[in-house]
Parts: C-alpha cells; structure tokens; sequence
C-alpha cells in the first residue's frame, strides 16, 4: 500500500508485509476466518485488524519502522468466471503457470495504519474503479496437473 | 473495520521491540508469527506459529536484477494512476504462494487518504488473499489463509 503527495507524485509511504529469508514476498498469514466468501463465490469480504507491516517509506527503502494496518474489503464480481492460465504446458517461473477459474470484480476498501510519529486512513470512495479486481478459484505448483 | 486507531501505537512494549526486530531484519526467518489478532484481545500467548508457504518460483526482475515473487496480475489495458504500473495480463498468476490451491482474490485500489498530519494524500494498493491448501516449506500440506500486503 502505497502514499503519495498530490503534488509532485513522489512517493512518501510504502506499507508491506516484508519479505521472508525464502523470498515470500509481502504476504502474512491472516485469521481463517477473516475471509468471508459466498456460496457462488461472487462475493468476498476480507477483515483484518492490527495487522503487523513495515512501512520502508517507498518501494524497497532503506529506512524502516514498524506499522499495524487494519482493513476491510469487499469483492463483488462483475463478469462471469472464465478459465485463466497455462498450467504445467509453462516453465515453472511463467507468469502463466498456474490455473484458474477468474471473474473480473470490483472491490471497495476502507484502510487505517498506524505508527510510530504518523498515522492515516483512507478516504471514503477507495476502490478499483482505476485499478483492477478478480476473485476465484486457483492452483498453481504441485496442484497442477 | 474497527475504532479510529490513535496518532500512536496502542501495543504492549514487548511488543513492539518484537515488532521492531522483525522490521530491522527484514523479516527474514523460517515461520511467521501470527495470524495476527486485535491488540486489544492481549491473547499474546495463545498465537500459533504458523509454517509459511513457499514464494512462487517466477517473479518480477527488478532493475537491480534482483528477483522479487509476485507478478501484476490483472487487465494490460489498465495503468495504476499512481504508481504509473501496467498490469501484466490475464494470464498471470495473482497469487504469491506456490504449491497452492484454493480461493484467490486480488485488487488495485486507488483513492486518497488523511494522515495525522492533516494532509491528503493518494492512495494505490494491491492487495490479495489466498485460503486453501498449501504444501509449507517443511513439505506439509496444510491449510491457511494468507494476504499480500
């Protein structure tokens, strides 16, 4: 999650979840239960409070201080789910080598961060209307066929 | 979501020089500490260490020639207003986790936000989560959820 200044641009908060010794990138483990998803897999809500992150201030930036984050998403798809990738017919570092069954969504947020000196929270209307969103079901790696 | 957080931290400091090593070294080990739960639980001692999936094989090159596990999935019609980033394509794997299957979500959000400091600023995410089965760097097959950040 990223801030920027109006103005110029440049970016001035970079919140993540940091990079394990294996190259994990960014990625936490968060309560079984704080994703909600619908029987026809449609829908989704994602809720996380006081999420342990890094704020390294941009992209990979030398300076780091601890952070919690707090979130709420929702999914809602908007198109039908259609069939994505290339499974195991790739090398295993493609892009494509995994499969799914995607549908294009929508999503709206709301976030609020806190840390040591500076704390913000999102504005009401976040969502990937300028962005991008998909929701469903995925394998990649030794669940490929 | 929950209460406004405050202008500080509202942790235990044990906690929070736990929190700062983990951020100085990069959060480099073998687990990862949590799922995370509310600050306000003070359930510290019953958190479960939870064994970490492994990163996906392919990633992003960056500049540096570095390699970072993630790919921009998504529309490559669609540029992120901020970052200025052009989406990879369809067929592009969302997920972080490798050896993976089960419910993915991902999303690029844009908007602003207000600092403590008064200032708007503008907002940009992408953010995913992944629940299902995962076979763990100890080559267990288990089950979790899992959120890029």
């Amino acid at each position: 999650m990223d801030l920027f200044e109006p103005g110029s641009g440049s970016q001035v908060h970079d919140i993540n979840g940091g990079v394990l010794a294996s190259g994990l990138f960014w990625t936490l483990p968060l309560d079984d239960n704080a994703l909600q998803v619908s029987d026809d897999g449609r829908r989704a809500v994602l809720d996380a409070e006081d999420i342990q992150v890094i704020e390294s201030y941009r992209v990979f930036g030398p300076n780091t201080t601890p952070a919690t984050l707090s979130f709420h998403i929702d999914w809602e798809a908007t198109g039908p789910f259609v069939d994505r990738g290339k499974d195991a017919a790739v090398a295993p570092t493609d892009p494509a080598a995994f499969l799914a069954r995607f549908a294009v969504a929508r999503s709206t947020a709301e976030f609020e961060v806190s840390e040591f000196g500076f704390s913000f929270s999102s504005d009401p209307g976040i969502s990937t209307d300028r962005g991008f969103a998909e929701m469903g079901r995925e394998r990649n790696g030794a669940f490929l066929p | 979501m929950g209460p406004t957080l405050p202008g500080a931290p509202t942790i235990s400091r044990r906690r929070f020089v736990q929190i700062a090593a983990t951020a100085a070294a990069g959060v480099t080990g073998a687990t990862l500490a949590g799922p995370a739960r509310t600050a306000a639980s003070g359930d510290e001692h019953d958190r479960q260490t939870v064994v970490p999936p492994k990163p996906i094989p392919g990633g992003v090159t960056l500049p540096t020639g570095a390699q970072i596990h993630v790919w921009p999935a998504g529309d490559p019609a669609v540029t992120l207003p901020f970052t200025h980033s052009t989406l990879r394509g369809f067929d592009v794997d969302p997920s972080t986790v490798t050896d993976f299957r089960g419910f993915s979500a991902l999303a690029y959000h844009a908007g602003t936000a207000t600092g403590s400091d008064g200032a708007t600023y503008n907002l940009e995410t992408h953010m995913t989560v992944h629940r299902g089965s995962y076979v763990a760097a100890d080559g267990i097959r288990r089950f979790g959820t899992f959120s890029f950040i």
